[in-house]
C-alpha cells in the first residue's frame, strides 16, 4: 500500500526535479565554467567566478540596490498590507469593491503598469504636471532620471503593485481568528490595542512568516519594473541583482559568471528564509 | 505470373500515389519563416505587415511570422533567443553576433553578387551577412522659430559658435538641448558619440579599430577623454533639458518636436519622421554638430540581415531576404524610405527624399566619410557586447561620473571581452 502511494507523488517529484532541481544544479555547474552562453566550448575555471564577485563593484551596487528595495518594499507591503486587511476585515457595503481595487494592480501585467508609471513619473509626466497645477512646483523633480529618486520611484511602484496581494493573505489569516477570543478579551477588560497585541498578532504569525518570506523572495528577484522604467540606469544606479545577472549573461556574454551570481542569490534567499522561519517558530511558540 | 504482374502494377500504383501525394503536400503546405524585427516611429507594425503581405502575395508557399525584438538592445534579445534555442530564421541587425561561429548561415554567392562589393564583409572567414542598406548617422536638429527668437541667424559651424548659440537660447528662455535616458540607454550618447567623438577619434587615429584591437591605442586615450569631458561641460552648463534622463527616445523626440528644447542630436531617421508629417513642415532644420578640435567627418552605418544557421528552410529564408532587399524594387524602395536609409544594391534603388532629408544629405557635401568605430563590421569589429557596455558607462558620464575612471573601466572590460 505504501509503495503504491509513493507512485502517486512520482509525477510531482519528476516535474519538480526537471523544472527546479536540475536547473539549480545546472546553474551551479555553469558557475564553475567560463561559458559565454553561445559557443560550443567552455573551460572549467573552478571558483574563479566566485572570486571575481568579491571585486565586482558593479555587483556590489546591484546588491545594495536590491537590499534597499527589499527592505523598503518588504516593510511597507507587510505593515501596509496588514493595516489594510485589518480595515477591510469587517463587512461593509463597499468592502468587496475596495478589496478588489487594492488587489487589481497585482493581476495586471507588470510590464504594462511599468509603462503607465513611466508616463506618470517622467519629468514632463502627469505627477509633475499635477504638482505644478496645484502650486507645488517646488516639489517638481526628475523622479526616474536620477539615481536617488529612481530607486524610490521603483519602490513606490512595487508597493502599489503588490500591497493588495499581501492584504489578501493577511485578510485570510485574520478571518481564521475565532471571534470568541476577542469576546473573552473584552470581558477581561482588554482594549483594542491589547486585542491586537495578545490575540490577533500571535494568531497570524504564520501569515506574517509567509508574507515576509514571499516579499523578500519577490523583491530579491526584482527585474521587470527596473527593466522597463529605468533599464538599470542612469548608468548602473538602479541595477538589481537579477538585472545584473541577465546583463552579464546576455549583454556581456558571461553566462558562467552570471550563474555564479545566481547561485549566490539562491543561497542568500534560502538563508534569509531559513532564518525567518526559525524566528517565526520561536515567536509562534 | 499473372499474380506477379498484378502485384507489380499495384505496387507501382501505390508508389505513384504516394509520390504524387507527397508532391501535392509539398506544393500545398507553406513553409513558415520567422523574422526578427524591431519597431520605431518609422518602422511600425503596419510597415512590416505591408512587406509581409507583398512578399506572401508573390510567394504563397512561404509564410512570414514576425518576431518583435523588444528592449533597447537587439543583440541582447537575439542572444537570449539563441540561448533558449528559439533563434528567429531571419534577423535584422545581426552584426553583433555575426563573428560567433555557427550562428548565421553562409549567404549564397549568387545573392551577394547583387550588392556593392564594399558592403560585403567576412566574419571569421564566413560571408554570413546580407547587405540591406547604408544609413547616415547623426546631426543636430533645431527648432527654427526658437533659433530666430534667440537671435541666432546662422547655424553654428564651430564649437565656440555652438556653445554661444546654447547661451543665447538659454538667455531667451529656451532649453538648448534635448537628451535621452530612461530605458533607452543607447540614445543617451548616440548623437554626441557618432557625431562628435567618432569624428575626433577618426581624425587622430584613422585606423582606430585596428589599433585598439592590437592594443596600440587604448580607450583612455586623451582624444576620447577630452571629447567626453567637453560633453560633460555641455551637461554641467545646464544646456540639456532637466528631464533628459527620464525620457525614453520616443518621449524625447516628441518633447523636442513639441518645442521643449531647441536642439536634438538625433539620427538620420528623424528626417523621415519630420518630412512625413505636414505639421512639422519648415519648422525644423538640421546641421552637422561642430567638434571641439574642428575635426570634420561623418560616418555611415551599413545595415545587414542574416539567416540563422538553425533555420530549417534556408532556401525560403534567403528567397525572402532577396525579395525584400532589392528583388522587388518597389518594396526595397519602401523599405529604405521609411527610415531614410540608402540602397546598397549594384543597381541603385532610389526614392523621393523630403526637404529635411535632402538638407541632411547636402550638409555632408565635401566632407570625408569615415567608419563608425562601434559599428564596424568584419575583421576590425569590436567584441560582441562591448557597445552595450559603453552605453551604460556613457550614461554614467552624463550623470557626472569621472570620465577617466569610466574609460579605465572600458579598457578592463575590453581586455576581458577580447580574452573571452
Amino acid at each position: 500500500m505504501k509503495k503504491k502511494s509513493i507512485l502517486f507523488v512520482v509525477p510531482a517529484i519528476l516535474i519538480y526535479t526537471v523544472l527546479l532541481i536540475m536547473p539549480i544544479i545546472g546553474a551551479f555547474f555553469l558557475s564553475l565554467t567560463d561559458w559565454n552562453g553561445i559557443s560550443q566550448q567552455f573551460h572549467f575555471v573552478g571558483l574563479k567566478n566566485y572570486a571575481s564577485m568579491l571585486t565586482d563593484t558593479r555587483l556590489f551596487g546591484a546588491i545594495g540596490n536590491t537590499v534597499k528595495i527589499t527592505l523598503c518594499v518588504g516593510i511597507a507591503v507587510n505593515v501596509g498590507g496588514l493595516a489594510v486587511a485589518f480595515l477591510l476585515n469587517k463587512r461593509g457595503k463597499l468592502t468587496n469593491v475596495v478589496r478588489s481595487v487594492f488587489f487589481l494592480p497585482y493581476v495586471l501585467s507588470t510590464v504594462a503598469i511599468s509603462f503607465v508609471w513611466m508616463s506618470i513619473l517622467s519629468y514632463t509626466g502627469i505627477l509633475n504636471t499635477v504638482l505644478e497645477w496645484v502650486g507645488l512646483s517646488g516639489l517638481v523633480s526628475d523622479f526616474i532620471g536620477n539615481a536617488k529618486n529612481s530607486i524610490r520611484s521603483i519602490c513606490v511602484v512595487e508597493i502599489w503593485r503588490t500591497i493588495g496581494f499581501y492584504m489578501v493573505i493577511y485578510l485570510a489569516y485574520l478571518q481564521t481568528v475565532p471571534e470568541e477570543l476577542y469576546e473573552a478579551c473584552m470581558i477581561d477588560g482588554g482594549n483594542s490595542r491589547q486585542q491586537f497585541r495578545y490575540i490577533t498578532l500571535p494568531m497570524i504569525v504564520p501569515g506574517i512568516t509567509i508574507c515576509t518570506i514571499m516579499s523578500i523572495m519577490t523583491e530579491m528577484r526584482q527585474y521587470d519594473i527596473v527593466k522597463v522604467i529605468t533599464n538599470g540606469g542612469p548608468g548602473y544606479s538602479t541595477e538589481t541583482i537579477t538585472y545584473n545577472i541577465v546583463t552579464q549573461a546576455f549583454g556581456n556574454n558571461m553566462l558562467g559568471y552570471s550563474s555564479a551570481i545566481a547561485v549566490f542569490l539562491f543561497v542568500f534567499i534560502a538563508g534569509i528564509s531559513v532564518l525567518q522561519l526559525k524566528a517565526s517558530n520561536k515567536i509562534g511558540g | 505470373m499473372k499474380k506477379r504482374r498484378i502485384c507489380t502494377i499495384l505496387g507501382a500504383a501505390v508508389m505513384i500515389a504516394a509520390m504524387s501525394s507527397t508532391m501535392v503536400h509539398a506544393e500545398s503546405e507553406p513553409v513558415t519563416i520567422s523574422w526578427a524585427v524591431f519597431e520605431t516611429d518609422n518602422y511600425t507594425a503596419d510597415y512590416y505587415q505591408h512587406i509581409i503581405d507583398t512578399f506572401e502575395a508573390d510567394n504563397p508557399n512561404i509564410k512570414i511570422e514576425k518576431v518583435l525584438m523588444t528592449g533597447d538592445s537587439r543583440p541582447q534579445f537575439l542572444k537570449t533567443m539563441l540561448s533558449a534555442g528559439n533563434m528567429p530564421d531571419v534577423n535584422i541587425d545581426p552584426v553583433d553576433l555575426a563573428d560567433i561561429e555557427g550562428v548565421y548561415a553562409e549567404v549564397p554567392e549568387e545573392l551577394l553578387s547583387k550588392y556593392e562589393d564594399g558592403y560585403i564583409v567576412t566574419n571569421n572567414g564566413s560571408k554570413n551577412l546580407i547587405p540591406a542598406y547604408t544609413a547616415l548617422r547623426s546631426q543636430v536638429y533645431y527648432n527654427k522659430q526658437q533659433f530666430e527668437e534667440a537671435g541666432i541667424t546662422e547655424v553654428p559651424k564651430t564649437w565656440d559658435e555652438f556653445t554661444a548659440a546654447c547661451d543665447k537660447l538659454t538667455e531667451a528662455g529656451f532649453t538648448p538641448l534635448m537628451g535621452v535616458g530612461a530605458a533607452d540607454s543607447w540614445a543617451t550618447s548616440f548623437g554626441y558619440w557618432s557625431g562628435v567623438v567618432n569624428a575626433e577619434v577618426e581624425a587622430a587615429y584613422p585606423e582606430f579599430n585596428k589599433q585598439v584591437l592590437a592594443g596600440e591605442v587604448s580607450w583612455t586615450d586623451s582624444v576620447i577623454e577630452e571629447t567626453l569631458v567637453k560633453w560633460q561641460d555641455l551637461i554641467n552648463a545646464g544646456y540639456y533639458h532637466k528631464g533628459s534622463m527620464s525620457f525614453s527616445h520616443p518621449q524625447a523626440s516628441a518633447e523636442f518636436l513639441s518645442g521643449s528644447a531647441a536642439m536634438f542630436m538625433d539620427g538620420a531617421w528623424a528626417c523621415a519622421t519630420i518630412d512625413s508629417d505636414e505639421a512639422y513642415k519648415d519648422k525644423f532644420g538640421v546641421f552637422v554638430m561642430p567638434t571641439p578640435s574642428g575635426a570634420s567627418s561623418y560616418c555611415t552605418m551599413p545595415g545587414y540581415w542574416a539567416v540563422s544557421e538553425t533555420c530549417e528552410n534556408k532556401e525560403a529564408a534567403f528567397t525572402f531576404c532577396e525579395y525584400v532587399l532589392g528583388g522587388n524594387k518597389d518594396l526595397y524602395s519602401y523599405y529604405l524610405q521609411a527610415d531614410g536609409v540608402y540602397s546598397v544594391t549594384k543597381e541603385p534603388v532610389t526614392y523621393e527624399m523630403g526637404t529635411l532629408q535632402t538638407e541632411f544629405l547636402e550638409n555632408y557635401d565635401n566632407m570625408e566619410v569615415v567608419p563608425e568605430i562601434t559599428k564596424l563590421v568584419g575583421d576590425y569589429k569590436l567584441p560582441s557586447g562591448f557597445e552595450d557596455y559603453t552605453w551604460k558607462s556613457l550614461q554614467n558620464v552624463f550623470t557626472g561620473a569621472d570620465v577617466k575612471t569610466e574609460l579605465e573601466a572600458w579598457d578592463a572590460e575590453f581586455a576581458r571581452m577580447l580574452e573571452g
